[in-house]
């Protein structure tokens, strides 16, 4: 596999000002995806997640959100500083996403029919509109009358059918899913993951699933990134990651089950708060929570180091690791 | 105390409306000792436009427009502040006994409420005060009984929030009667976003009386705002002055309580202010 | 819907008759002989006033007097006009079609005026542009109605000359057929131009509040994630929800549009309802005002039925649930 990655971020960092403070959202963050790859990406919420899937598709609220360094790479086009129409050429089509609340993220005055034919009117107009949503409802296995209920007339997992439905009518290269079932109950959960698979390979889509949950990532993904409080500290092969967790952190969300959160979606099994995202603070955010913390963990955050090939992490445990920005797992799948 | 006008500090308009309605009290008492300020002075010079003699030009009569303007504060102010007054009053003791007695108390005046959000205002008040005579007290009289449900809404909304809260059970434990709780407890912690919305009705009492007499429903006796545009009216050909100095003297008034009723409202209610 | 509508109608149909009542009970308690108030001071004939005593039961007692005023109100009669020589009832209707020729264009331009305002300021909001907005809404909130059409008739029909300034139409050499209609609409321009101007300053400020709200929902964010463009955004996602609370604000305030066209027909001497409301008032012609009153909030009561109607039009969440009123 050569020529540039289908999304590749470099070393970005991201804050949200108002005119009280300044939350430093995303810091030094590096990732990449390659063409048909399966990425998923972990963390506590708050942590960052939401704020990269966002960015990714310039849908960070404006003019609160601002990058400070770094950059965003579509299929090696740098559209990091895009204007609102020139996101036009990123958002649908090869970017498309599907958000976590299924309810909220639909029109609530619009038949979901029509909300899936403005997708294909917009990204393949030489097709017939009816004809491709009837398609794209049975694709997501959804009976055809669904076109003309409006959202509040279906059921969540439905809700969450109609967003996919959104999503590939845009032809996307790259799918990135926001959560896609967090608000879900079990079963349903369960059905749209497979779904998502399901539509992945017939599709041929890259896919960023994004989660607080290891297990639903591990099932879905080739490759794992694992964030905290707006770092990227571990990332490598899903296998690698499970056989060997090397951040404390990783180990610590191993270990944690679904039952040991509180309403916020933070693990209580780690002990302690995730950090003020306000300011700026040297060392390792993980620091104040870790069990295994040294004495520079609080002066200054290690680089990353390799572990083994293709699985990286930034603690130092293991080493002080590059101090330049690594290109963070890029040719995984070289 | 001091927070409340710093709060208040902070609006500049706000502070600008109330240093215009502090000149407009001024001028209203000097008028009642300063000698010689009698606006039914008639002259010769009759229907003059604005001069170095009459600054805002005379009326048909030959009475000057600048001191029927300031005379006419007296009518406006003095209906504005009675009728929010008793608007207020009565809005908090309604409100408040809804809010805290609840059932069928409640309902009845949740439907007496929107019977009068439905009814037009001025239309009510204008055959009521054509029925009755003019004359300021029933003016007052009719713009409190059309005003109060506005008061009454935020207050019975804010009692019903205060009732469920701790402290007033800490109070009811010590064996405090029902009606000494809401006096002594409710009502004052409930009183500032009902003070607020009372600030505003000075306005639309001020608006209201205007239009009244603009449509002959004051006593020709009195000289005020909407009278003057009333005889404006008949000589909008010939003489400009005459609407547009009086309409302008409502219009800046009005715009002045409602500013200072927002800072007010704002200053009165830190939950609120940092919107 | 079926069942909203009939949740809606149970809420007007109390409202309704208590303001029946409130009109019956005006009468006696303003101080006075009931029967002025029936007849007005016009000069009647002869026996007439017997008559009217009869008819309204008013030496029966209070609550047979209240049956028979229903009895008459739903046999349409609102009592007799001697100052002008007709039915209360026929009257009233006549000039009521005159209002709506001046309030109907005027709020509807002032309704597209400011949906328009607040979509043009919600993506700058904070800036001059916007904080404009919000000072016209207190303009609007300040202005007495019938001095800014005073200060349009001096500017546009005085000193510029562009308008007439008074009357439905031109009576020397008053034109025919489509040139009278030219004509009603050139007088049309300035009182209605005063309605909108008030008017759009409310609407302008809740739409402005109500787009900002849709913005920042996250079915937009959807919307923009599909590719589509801002132009489209806003008319088919922002606009169409952000016009609920806009149409729900102009039905509800419908009222007080009708008393701001009321007040400025004196101004420009415009032959609708608000021109017979002075007329009568100098002549105390008591059974018109009481019309003009009744008819009023009836028609507030009729608009805010037909607003909740709408509303479920533009709000396919409320068909099927309960409606909820603010």
């Amino acid at each position: 596999m050569n020529g540039p990655p289908l999304l590749e971020i470099v070393d970005l960092s991201l804050s949200y000002r108002t005119r009280r403070r300044v939350v430093h959202a995303l810091q030094a963050v590096n990732l990449s995806i390659a063409d048909g790859e399966a990425v998923g990406l972990v963390g506590e919420s708050g942590s960052g997640k939401s704020t990269i899937a966002r960015a990714v598709l310039g849908l960070t609220p404006q003019p609160v959100a601002r990058i400070e360094r770094g950059s965003i790479r579509v299929a090696g086009r740098d559209v990091t500083h895009l204007t609102e129409d020139g996101w036009g050429d990123v958002r649908g089509q090869p970017i498309a996403i599907v958000f976590q609340d299924p309810l909220s993220y639909l029109n609530p005055v619009m038949r979901v029919g029509r909300q899936i034919a403005e997708s294909v009117e917009r990204h393949t107009p030489d097709l017939s509109v009816n004809a491709r949503v009837r398609e794209l409802l049975e694709q997501v296995k959804l009976p055809s009358s669904c076109a003309v209920s409006y959202p509040h007339e279906l059921s969540g997992g439905m809700r969450q059918r109609v967003l996919l439905a959104i999503a590939i009518a845009c032809r996307p290269k790259l799918l990135i899913a926001d959560e896609p079932t967090t608000a879900l109950d079990v079963t349903t959960q369960a059905e749209i993951l497979a779904l998502l698979k399901e539509l992945r390979t017939q599709l041929n889509m890259a896919m960023l699933l994004i989660s607080h949950d290891l297990g639903i990532v591990a099932s879905a993904c080739d490759r794992i990134y694992v964030m905290y409080a707006g770092r990227t500290i571990e990332w490598g092969r899903t296998a690698s990651i499970f056989e060997a967790p090397a951040h404390p952190y990783t180990v610590g969300l191993m270990h944690a089950a679904e039952a040991d959160r509180d309403r916020n979606g933070r693990f209580v099994t780690i002990g302690g708060e995730p950090p003020d995202l306000t300011g700026l603070h040297a060392g390792c955010p993980f620091a104040a929570r870790c069990s295994r913390a040294l004495d520079q963990c609080t002066e200054t955050m290690p680089g990353s180091v390799g572990l083994m090939p293709q699985h990286w992490v930034r603690c130092w445990l293991y080493g002080a690791g590059q101090a330049a920005a690594p290109t963070a797992g890029t040719g995984a799948r070289s | 105390m001091r927070e409340f006008w710093l709060r208040f500090a902070s609006h500049r308009y706000g502070v600008a409306a109330g240093l215009y309605v502090l000149v407009l009290i001024v001028i209203m008492l000097l008028l009642e000792v300063v000698p010689g300020t009698d606006p039914h002075d008639i002259t010769s010079a009759v229907m003059q436009p604005p001069s170095a003699a009459h600054t805002l030009g005379t009326d048909e009569l030959g009475r000057d427009v600048l001191l029927g303007i300031l005379s006419g504060i007296r009518v406006s102010l003095t209906v504005g502040f009675a009728a929010a007054f008793g608007a207020t009053a009565i809005g908090v003791v309604v409100g408040a006994t809804a809010g805290f007695y609840g059932g069928l108390l409640d309902l009845t005046f949740m439907r007496v409420s929107e019977i009068f959000q439905v009814v037009p205002s001025f239309i009510l008040a204008a055959l009521i005060v054509a029925l009755s005579g003019p004359g300021l007290p029933q003016v007052v009289a009719v713009i409190s009984l059309l005003a109060w449900p506005q008061v009454a809404r935020l207050m019975r909304g804010e009692v019903m929030r205060l009732k469920h809260l701790e402290f007033v059970d800490a109070v009811r434990c010590l064996g405090t009667r029902e009606l000494a709780i809401l006096a002594g407890e409710i009502i004052p912690n409930a009183l500032a976003p009902a003070l607020a919305a009372g600030s505003l009705i000075v306005g639309q009492a001020i608006l209201l009386e205007a239009a009244l007499s603009f449509f002959g429903l004051s006593s020709a006796e009195i000289i005020s705002w909407g009278r003057m545009l009333n005889s404006g009216q008949r000589f909008l050909f010939n003489a400009w002055w005459l609407s547009v100095f009086p309409g302008a003297a409502i219009f800046l008034t009005v715009l002045a309580f409602n500013l200072l009723g927002d800072a007010l409202g704002s200053a009165l209610n830190p939950r609120t202010a940092s919107q | 819907m079926g069942r909203y509508l009939l949740v809606r109608l149970g809420w007007a149909i109390p409202i309704v008759l208590a303001i029946v009542v409130i009109n019956f009970m005006i009468v006696h308690i303003v101080p006075g002989d009931p029967v002025q108030a029936l007849v007005g001071d016009f000069p009647t004939p002869a026996g007439y006033i017997e008559e009217v005593r009869q008819e309204f039961g008013l030496d029966r007692p209070l609550t047979q007097q209240l049956g028979l005023y229903l009895w008459n109100l739903a046999h349409g009669n609102l009592g007799f006009s001697f100052a002008n020589r007709q039915p209360v009832l026929g009257l009233i209707l006549d000039r009521a079609r005159l209002t709506l020729l001046l309030m109907l264009p005027a709020l509807t331009l002032a309704a597209m005026l400011g949906i328009v305002l607040a979509l043009a300021a919600a993506p700058r909001a904070g800036s001059m542009y916007d904080s404009g907005i919000t000072a016209l809404s207190l303009v609007g909130y300040s202005i007495p109605i019938f001095w800014l059409g005073q200060l349009l008739v001096i500017l546009f029909a005085i000193k510029l000359k562009w308008l007439p300034a008074q009357g439905m139409i031109t009576l020397r050499n008053t034109p025919t057929g489509w040139a009278a209609v030219v004509d009603v609409l050139w007088h049309l321009v300035l009182p209605a131009l005063s309605v909108t101007i008030f008017y759009v300053a409310v609407v302008a400020r809740v739409a402005r509040a109500s787009v900002l709200e849709t913005l920042s929902q996250d079915y937009v964010l959807t919307a923009r994630a599909k590719g589509l463009s801002r132009r489209s955004v806003l008319w088919r996602h922002v606009l169409p929800n952000s016009l609920i609370p806009v149409v729900t604000v102009i039905g509800y305030n419908f009222g007080y549009s009708l008393t701001g066209a009321i007040l400025v027909e004196t101004v420009f001497a415009w032959p609708g309802l608000g021109n017979l409301f002075i007329t009568s008032i100098g002549n105390r012609d008591y059974p018109v005002l009481q019309g003009i009153f009744l008819f009023t909030a009836m028609t507030v009561v009729v608009a805010n039925v037909v607003t909740d109607v709408l509303y479920g039009v533009l709000d396919p969440r409320v068909r099927v649930g309960q409606g909820s009123h603010a």
